[in-house]
């Protein structure tokens, strides 16, 4: 190891560090000190302004060696902190239930934006603006990026997403594909859709359609997307459609992707 | 287990140096020899030295900080 990247490094330290201390490359040039050294926090922190010219080269000769035989990486402090964070909400039990069970369900793509909109929601949990995660989201996967991020945020996917696979897995005649294009219109569809749930009552589902047919009437939106599993949800969509029909010129479509699951698409283009 | 060395934001063009990297006009990273030759992430996008993240063994591989690059980092570290 001596001749390794951590018996140069521990030429310009010139202290007897173990290479389980975390080493730190700091900027300080107000310091003096070369090195600093915190034994409480098993820290040494090499003040690279006060390094001299030789120091410097068998620092960077030390990197270098120990990246080419890859026993090293180099992180940017925050970014550090960052990863470890990650580590940390990953590992929670409520986003690694989530991770566990869409894994291999949804695409590669669509799974790496679960999970970056689950780290982004531990923070919008605490209240804090994820504006800055959102913009990376959505910088990456695009739109459905960005919806996925929002259904995560608001349990869809601890809720009607999961619900919606576990009904289509019931039927004999399901298949992965048939699930992941029901997914994807889901994510593609969904700032334009309504989910409903047991709890929803008729009244609460029918002031929700008519508000938005009004505001996307308003907005040249094209079409509304109402989702709902089960036989009471599916009942009570129909139901209320049909009354809405009675007063409003709508033209519904029922687009059903497995027998339990309801997937009506108002379009606009007539209305 | 890889060790992790850490650096501060303020040291990124030091770092860059030490492994013969430099920034162009727009703030690229590039090849301190060719600045044409611009260094790219494993996933082909060029690196603004603002979100220069760090650099993995292998063969040099650098990372951006964006979320994204850095829970693939997590997976790998």
């Amino acid at each position: 190891m001596t001749n390794g990247w951590f018996g140069k490094l521990k030429e310009i330290i010139k202290i007897n560090i173990k290479n389980s201390f975390n080493i730190i490359i700091v900027n300080k040039p107000d310091i003096d000190q070369k090195s600093i050294l915190s034994d409480k926090n098993k820290t040494v922190e090499l003040n690279y302004p006060k390094l001299t010219g030789e120091e410097r080269k068998l620092l960077g000769s030390s990197l270098r060696k120990g990246i080419k035989d890859k026993e090293l990486n180099l992180l940017e402090t925050d970014s550090n902190e960052r990863v470890k964070d990650i580590k940390e909400k990953f590992n929670l039990k409520c986003n690694k239930d989530i991770l566990d069970f869409y894994r291999g369900k949804i695409s590669p793509e669509h799974y790496k934006a679960l999970e970056a909109s689950l780290y982004a929601r531990s923070y919008f949990k605490l209240g804090q603006s994820i504006l800055d995660m959102k913009k990376d989201i959505r910088n990456k996967f695009g739109e459905d990026g960005n919806n996925i991020c929002n259904l995560c945020t608001t349990g869809y996917f601890e809720g009607y997403i999961k619900e919606a696979y576990e009904e289509m897995q019931s039927s004999p005649d399901f298949s992965i594909i048939k699930w992941q294009d029901y997914f994807q219109i889901i994510v593609r569809t969904s700032p334009f859709a309504i989910f409903v749930h047991k709890e929803m009552s008729e009244n609460e589902l029918s002031g929700k359609i008519l508000f938005r047919l009004k505001t996307y009437k308003k907005y040249g939106i094209k079409f509304l997307d109402i989702h709902g599993i089960g036989k009471e949800n599916t009942k009570k969509i129909r139901k209320i459609i049909k009354e809405i029909q009675e007063g409003e010129k709508i033209d519904p479509n029922i687009q059903t992707p497995e027998q339990n699951i309801i997937h009506i698409r108002i379009s606009f283009t007539s209305y | 287990m890889k060790k992790t060395i850490t650096f501060d934001k303020g040291l990124r063009k030091d770092i860059l140096n030490i492994f013969s990297k430099t920034t162009d006009d727009e703030g690229l990273i590039v090849e301190k020899s060719d600045k044409k030759q611009k260094i790219l992430t494993p996933e082909g996008d060029e690196i603004n030295i603002k979100e220069f993240a760090g650099i993995t063994s292998g063969s040099e591989v650098f990372i951006k900080s964006d979320l994204i690059s850095l829970i693939d980092f997590s997976k790998k570290k």
